[in-house]
């Protein structure tokens, strides 16, 4: 909002696309001290591109993703470089997102988490609500991580640790969006959170991170859905007031109200 | 702006066809990447089984099932294409036994209008 009146000529051209962003909050300064992760906002058309070598720019609903550009500064990159695995790049004007078709799409990453302490958060609506959403997965085969909305024929919302290498986050079931965090101490400590509803668990759980490439969406066990953000803080377990912020930030991207 | 990508592809080719598929994909598509499009199946119809595909296409990519011939030779193909593995994948096309393909529908409600359902993942629930 404009309190003052502009004194002085704009002399540098808008060169990001004006959207609406948290008004008090920037991701950015999760990575501020050189932390490892990632952080994606399909949101920032500056970042997406629709191959994978990153030249062809994303321009217009409908056009594919072959590369999105991590903004932490960690340079954990997601690309796509074959053509029919491409997420869609979708927008009704006001919301961004990345539409993955449930048959084949996914954006491949690098290990993205090497800690078994861990702070994942995803702006995500899952479509197929007939299987599995595995929306982030870390390693093909086991040992594995896996974040994924789950079928549940009861409606009822529940939180599962499976085993030591998969951790699953089930929300209600339904197609509209939600903001999933999973956060966990090196001690086990493990907190899961959809939208502003908040579950702990604590006692010790093992984990083995697989040192494997991850995936957004998973290609041969596919997602159906769709993608408005992500943050990924590795070796952190974030505070309750980080992850709030976080969570009200990616609740913002995909027009939830928290 | 639009886009230039204003219709989809639903495939999905036998598991015998995969090889020579992929080399149609090359031909057809828009990287040397593009010899990948066909991994394991994934789908099935009780007898054969399927690797799938869905993508966003530009009409370009349609013109061969109008015309009936295949397009030169791009540039991302050159030293990778086996034309002749391309045709014969192009010649099955929508045949018995052949590569099924169908043009701007849901893949998922295509997949089951052809009898394939997804083969059980061995994934945890």
């Amino acid at each position: 909002m404009l309190t003052r009146p502009i004194t002085r000529g704009i002399t540098r051209p808008i060169t990001r696309p004006l959207v609406r962003q948290s008004s008090t909050f920037n991701p950015l300064t999760l990575f501020a001290q050189g932390q490892q992760g990632a952080w994606y906002d399909p949101s920032d058309l500056t970042t997406l591109f629709q191959d994978a070598a990153g030249t062809t720019p994303v321009t217009a609903d409908g056009d594919p993703v072959g590369y999105m550009q991590d903004l932490s500064g960690n340079g954990n990159h997601a690309t796509q470089s074959v053509s029919a695995s491409r997420p869609i790049y979708r927008t009704d004007g006001t919301l961004h997102w990345l539409s993955f078709d449930g048959v084949d799409d996914a954006l491949d990453l690098p290990q993205m988490i090497q800690s078994p302490e861990f702070s994942l958060y995803a702006a995500v609506s899952h479509q197929n609500l007939g299987d599995d959403g595995r929306y982030f997965v870390q390693g093909v085969s086991n040992p594995r991580l896996m974040f994924y909305a789950t079928r549940n024929a009861a409606n009822a919302r529940q939180i599962t640790v499976i085993d030591t290498s998969t951790i699953i986050d089930t929300p209600t079931l339904d197609t509209n969006f939600h903001v999933y965090g999973t956060r966990r101490s090196e001690l086990g400590d493990l907190k899961m959170q959809v939208d502003a509803g908040d579950i702990a668990l604590s006692g010790g759980v093992p984990l083995t991170v697989p040192a494997k490439t991850a995936s957004l969406g998973f290609s041969t066990g596919p997602f159906a859905g769709s993608f408005a953000g992500l943050v990924l803080q590795d070796a952190v377990y974030a505070d309750d007031n980080s992850a709030s912020a976080v969570h009200a930030y990616l609740a913002e991207k995909a027009g939830i109200t928290l | 702006m639009t886009t230039q990508y204003t219709h989809t592809a639903t495939i999905a080719v036998p598991e015998a066809l995969i090889l020579d598929a992929n080399h149609l994909a090359l031909l057809l598509g828009e990287s040397s990447a593009d010899i990948d499009t066909f991994q394991q199946p994934t789908y099935t119809d009780g007898t054969t089984d399927y690797a799938v595909a869905h993508t966003v296409v530009k009409p370009v990519f349609l013109e061969p099932t109008q015309t009936g011939t295949l397009p030169e030779t791009p540039p991302h193909a050159e030293g990778l294409l086996d034309r002749e593995a391309a045709q014969r994948a192009f010649d099955t096309l929508n045949t018995s036994g052949g590569l099924l393909m169908a043009t701007d529908v849901d893949p998922h409600e295509q997949f089951a209008a052809w009898g394939l359902e997804p083969i059980p993942s061995e994934e945890p629930i």
